[in-house]
């Protein structure tokens, strides 16, 4: 891939990230759980680790988490959303070479939202120096499966497509 | 869908089931005396009685941000704070021992703590 292509679809996956955090902010889902969310920006990530590498979905993630507080977020907020989703795309990133062909996109999926909510429950611990906070952990668990499942299966039609474009090199 | 996402499902469920189940167990169910403990920024800030008659609003005034919170038969509510997401508002009124009320933004937690009093029903001589 060459890298002005490289450089454009980047850019291109950040805008359509954004466009997902904003949405996302619309729907009012949280079932009372506090800190719960759909977590749609991780449709993004997760393409963007098929398509590319480390490399480029590194900086998917952080210029996603950058943008998307300018848009809309405080520092506390940028530490939280940055300690969620760099964990997060570490921990699916290692999956996905560990688990090669024994894992599907979901199971990646659904990883990718627990340590999401893992992470930001830790740096919410942090911030207000208090462990108990985790109290609200076996919840988020939960809601990070379900979340995970759709995102997954979202992202698994996603890849499909593109695939059939032949623009990309997918190896799913 | 493979036999690997299936077993992820299955062990993070009940990593939760577990965690659900401790803190259950560990919730202290021996008290004769509830306490709301307010903390900002990890310091314990004020600390207050609940009885059923209690009405009282604390304002929480900081460099961080100002909350409101009323405490009210025999539990705690944060009715107002200026934080963004209001989460802390939502989470509506908490009274058992062990519950909190956490605003990020804000770094104010309200946590209900039971109490267990010796109280000297009788004494013989």
């Amino acid at each position: 891939m060459s890298r002005t292509k490289k450089i454009v679809i980047i850019a291109l996956l950040v805008a359509q990230a954004l466009v997902l955090y904003l949405v996302e902010r619309m729907i009012p889902f949280n079932f009372g759980i506090p800190g719960a969310k759909l977590g749609l920006a991780n449709i993004i990530t997760l393409v963007s680790l098929f398509i590319f590498g480390f490399k480029e979905t590194f900086m998917v993630v952080v210029l996603r988490v950058l943008m998307s507080n300018l848009m809309g977020g405080s520092i506390s907020s940028l530490l939280f959303s940055l300690s969620g989703g760099l964990l997060s795309f570490f921990i699916m990133y290692l999956l996905k070479r560990i688990g090669k062909d024994k894992i599907s996109i979901i199971g990646i999926s659904i990883v990718g939202a627990v340590f999401h909510n893992i992470g930001q429950i830790l740096m919410a611990a942090f911030v207000i120096h208090n462990l108990k906070i985790v109290v609200y952990l076996p919840v988020l668990l939960i809601s990070g499966v379900a979340t995970g499942f759709f995102v997954g299966i979202t992202v698994s039609y996603i890849l499909k497509i593109l695939k059939n474009t032949g623009l990309f090199k997918i190896n799913y | 869908m493979k036999k690997l996402d299936l077993i992820i499902i299955i062990i993070v469920l009940s990593i939760a089931l577990a965690g659900y189940l401790y803190i259950e167990y560990e919730r202290d169910t021996d008290f004769n005396n509830k306490r709301a403990e307010i903390y900002v920024n990890g310091e314990l800030y004020d600390s207050y009685q609940l009885t059923n008659d209690i009405d009282e609003e604390i304002i929480i005034e900081t460099e961080l941000g100002r909350n409101i919170i009323k405490l009210y038969n025999n539990g705690a509510d944060i009715i107002d704070s200026d934080c963004p997401d209001k989460i802390c508002v939502e989470d509506g009124f908490i009274s058992n021992p062990g519950e909190m009320l956490v605003c990020l933004p804000n770094k104010v937690v309200v946590e209900i703590k039971g109490e267990k009093e010796d109280e000297i029903d009788d004494t013989t001589y």
